[in-house]
């Protein structure tokens, strides 16, 4: 971090060493390609005095036999013989002129630059591998480093001034050729990145940053992404490990790459536009390779990186919309907002200049100094700040973490600064690396540890598994009654002959008794099993390893998984904040897995392992609801409550989507108290629970609250008499009468114990 | 949440550091664009800086 005191001299040592090493650079890059012309031209010159039997004219006649010609091309230029205007000669010095005739040889630094362009060691290399093993070999000193740091975003001027190369016209003829390519592969890869990390169950956070850093254009969206998906520092670290690393490798790699494969300057421009995703690196590789390949690499970069704010939309759509329950977070986005907090401005630059060029207000001149000459001296300054900002050391820490936790999706990078660098190797390094630590709750095969798998012996399992027509009833820990109360209501229940009890975890976002707390109470007093609905969205992981790890302490025995009411719900809208650090019951479900097994979310052992029956909800039945079912029965869940129900239709088709799923399904019986509250429920209000019109319209037809109470039970008793005729293992009661109704609560189980007991005695 | 507030505010910081970054950038190319056109910088000057 910086100090306090650190004014803009900090910067001045290091910014004034890229200065210099860019002058140095590009005293090496005009010095070769002179000598490599004057070898063309040497070349030139011996084979004509071989055409005239090695007689060599004098330096005169040779300047004047060159004038001579390109006077004539000029005149044919102007009859219109000509398409192309003819350049100037180029001639050799006389001393040089004079060293070929003497010696018949070209002199070595012709030879030696000509060379030198073979290998493409121009004043790109030079900077990018000079600054390399300045840092690597020499070391940075610190008061270099800051400066260093700043001088890259020197790069950008340069881009903006390029603009002066270009017209609308031929802009818009590549720029549609660029859009077409970044809409194919970048966002591709976008999407392609986010698609696979769901279908590979990798965790939101690491897979939305990755998308977006691999996507468009390293850490600038990798940043912006990260708060979106609520990436941990981790994810983002490794993202951007993967970023710079595949980056580096491209940079220097690509250009021979390119020149092997013969490709010439624009098609090897067109691959790196897409491929190296960062500006400083993708404009280094492209320059390297030549000026077309940079024009039209560079379109290709100012159209993608003017992408940042649309692969932002998506991410938010894809991670946050697309799996938001509650209104509140499906209307979390805002266009127009993130437009323009995210659109790079330095791209409006660029396309000003090339609206300049459009209106003619460059000459030859102009484009000459702009787009060629003061473009080199912008990009030596930003290029030596990126060599010097290469370390081998961060490079391979971040290697070795990439390489075990096994680097899938590659990309480019920009704006990763030492401070990027450094916070990868402080987050990875100075403890040994993990062995295929998954950020995400994922699926294990084997696990380690003294336990595995469900274990004999745990009542709620034994109960699930049993043939027993099941009743469990759910408590309100309610904050407003004393728990002793609540005690005594429900033993009422268990006199009624319920089988389970379970304790929601704040439900509608309300301040609740602890439902833990109050689960091993009543089982301790009733002498039934008891068990807490736990929420992810109220809680973070540290909390809610502890807390299931503590229901096995407090001798419970099983979970119910549940995503939770968000806190925007509740009393505490505002105070109380959601928790994302688990994002869905899935993840829950996982997670209690992993501890049965003996480990926790990192991989780390437990000992004890919690081997909690865990159980899930179930929403109205529609496809997407049963999908989403068959993912928790994969992710462990042993049974499943579904949401109210109040119709036989509804039970029926939840019957027919779950049965073959291998658990025991509980379809949720709420009695309603009143024409407002079935009104209510009716319109579709809470999430996942609907009253049909035809229940509403029956509560229409009484006015005394009193009657209105008397139908809603009537109704749940017809229902649940239904429920067990067609075939239900079991009831999940929902206590609906407010505080102390247990008496109705217990009438109720009291008849269907009844009913389910009649059946059995008499089965059809 | 707290690492959600961290890093809500470092892209905050980064993304304003950026903007300003870009508003330098165009002052500078702006300079360079203004020099050229009123003739103080030419074709020669660049030459120049080199041996």
């Amino acid at each position: 971090m910086r100090d306090k005191n650190d004014g803009i001299l900090h910067y001045v040592p290091g910014f004034v060493l890229c200065i210099v090493l860019g002058w140095m650079a590009l005293q090496w890059d005009q010095s070769i390609h002179k000598w490599q012309k004057n070898f063309q031209e040497s070349e030139k010159i011996l084979k004509a005095s071989q055409g005239d039997g090695g007689v060599f004219p004098s330096y005169t006649q040779y300047r004047e036999e060159k004038e001579k010609k390109y006077q004539e091309e000029l005149s044919a230029f102007e009859r219109g013989d000509m398409k192309e205007k003819p350049k100037k000669p180029y001639l050799l010095l006389e001393k040089d002129y004079a060293f070929i005739a003497a010696t018949k040889e070209i002199p070595f630094k012709f030879r030696f630059g000509e060379r030198m362009i073979q290998f493409q060691l121009t004043y790109v290399a030079v900077l990018l591998l000079g600054g390399m093993l300045i840092r690597n070999v020499i070391g940075l000193p610190k008061i270099f480093q800051p400066g260093a740091v700043i001088a890259r975003p020197v790069i950008k001027p340069g881009i903006i001034l390029l603009g002066g190369y270009y017209l609308w016209s031929n802009l818009l003829k590549v720029g549609i050729f660029a859009l077409l390519l970044v809409l194919v592969f970048i966002l591709g890869t976008t999407i392609l990145v986010s698609v696979l990390g769901k279908r590979l169950k990798q965790d939101d956070g690491l897979m939305g940053v990755m998308a977006a850093g691999t996507g468009i254009c390293g850490v600038s969206a990798a940043v912006a992404v990260a708060p979106v998906v609520n990436a941990k520092p981790r994810d983002f670290f490794y993202a951007v490990g993967t970023i710079l690393l595949f980056g580096t490798v491209a940079l220097f790699t690509f250009p021979y790459i390119g020149k092997a494969l013969g490709m010439t300057e624009p098609v090897f421009g067109a691959w790196v536009g897409t491929a190296i995703l960062n500006t400083a690196q993708l404009v280094a590789a492209a320059t390297w390779y030549g000026h077309d390949s940079l024009l039209t690499a560079n379109i290709i970069n100012i159209v993608r990186v003017g992408f940042i704010p649309f692969v932002v939309i998506f991410c938010i759509w894809f991670y946050v919309i697309k799996q938001a329950t509650s209104g509140d977070e499906k209307g979390k986005i805002h266009t127009w907002q993130v437009i323009k907090e995210k659109f790079p401005l330095f791209i409006l630059g660029f396309f000003t200049m090339v609206t300049l060029n459009e209106f003619g207000v460059f000459t030859e001149d102009h484009r000459t100094i702009f787009g060629k000459q003061f473009l080199q001296i912008f990009f030596a300054i930003g290029f030596a700040g990126v060599g010097l900002n290469i370390a081998f050391e961060d490079l391979k820490k971040a290697g070795i973490v990439l390489w075990e936790m096994g680097v899938a999706v590659v990309g480019g990078c920009c704006g990763t600064t030492p401070d990027h660098i450094r916070a990868l190797a402080q987050a990875i390094g100075g403890r040994p690396v993990a062995p295929r630590r998954a950020p995400a709750v994922t699926a294990r095969k084997s696990a380690p540890g003294a336990a595995a798998g469900p274990r004999a012996g745990n009542p709620v399992r034994e109960l699930m598994k049993s043939d027993r027509f099941l009743v469990s009833v759910e408590i309100r820990a309610d904050r407003r009654s004393a728990l002793e109360g609540i005690i005594a209501g429900a033993s009422s229940i268990a006199a009624a002959g319920a089988d389970l009890f379970d304790v929601p975890d704040n439900p509608a976002a309300t301040v609740g008794r602890d439902a833990m707390v109050v689960a091993a109470r009543l089982q301790s007093a009733l002498g039934r099993p008891a068990f807490p609905h736990k929420s992810v969205v109220q809680a973070n992981l540290l909390q809610l390893h502890s807390s299931l790890i503590g229901c096995w302490d407090l001798g419970l025995r099983a979970v119910l998984a549940v995503t939770g009411d968000p806190p925007s719900l509740g009393h505490l809208a505002g105070m109380a904040r959601l928790v994302t650090d688990i994002k869905s019951s899935v993840e829950l479900l996982r997670l209690i897995r992993e501890l049965r097994n003996g480990r926790m979310i990192n991989g780390e052992e437990i000992g004890d392992p919690p081997d909690l029956c865990a159980g899930c909800a179930v929403g109205q039945p529609t496809p997407q609801q049963l999908s989403w079912l068959k993912k928790k029965v994969e992710a462990g869940a042993e049974f499943a409550f579904s949401q109210p129900i109040f119709d036989v239709d509804t039970f029926l088709r939840l019957k027919d989507g779950t049965d073959g799923l291998g658990l025991r399904v509980f379809p949720g019986l709420m009695p309603l108290t009143s024409r407002r509250g079935a009104e209510s429920l009716a319109s579709g209000r809470v999430p996942g629970v609907r009253v049909p019109e035809q229940v509403v319209e029956q509560f229409r037809r009484y006015d005394a609250p009193a009657d209105q109470r008397k139908l809603g039970l009537d109704l749940a008793r017809d229902l649940a008499a239904r429920m067990i005729e067609d075939g239900a293992s079991g009831i999940y009661l929902i206590m609906p009468f407010g505080r102390g109704c247990y008496e109705e609560t217990a009438s109720l189980v009291s008849h269907i114990r009844k009913v389910a007991s009649s059946k059995t005695a008499s089965p059809r | 949440m707290t690492e959600t507030r961290e890093f809500e505010a470092k892209a905050k910081k980064v993304f304003s550091a950026e903007r300003k970054e870009d508003i330098w950038v165009l002052i500078l190319a702006a300079i360079t664009v203004v020099l050229g056109l009123t003739g103080i910088i030419t074709p020669k000057t660049f030459t120049s800086l080199f041996f």
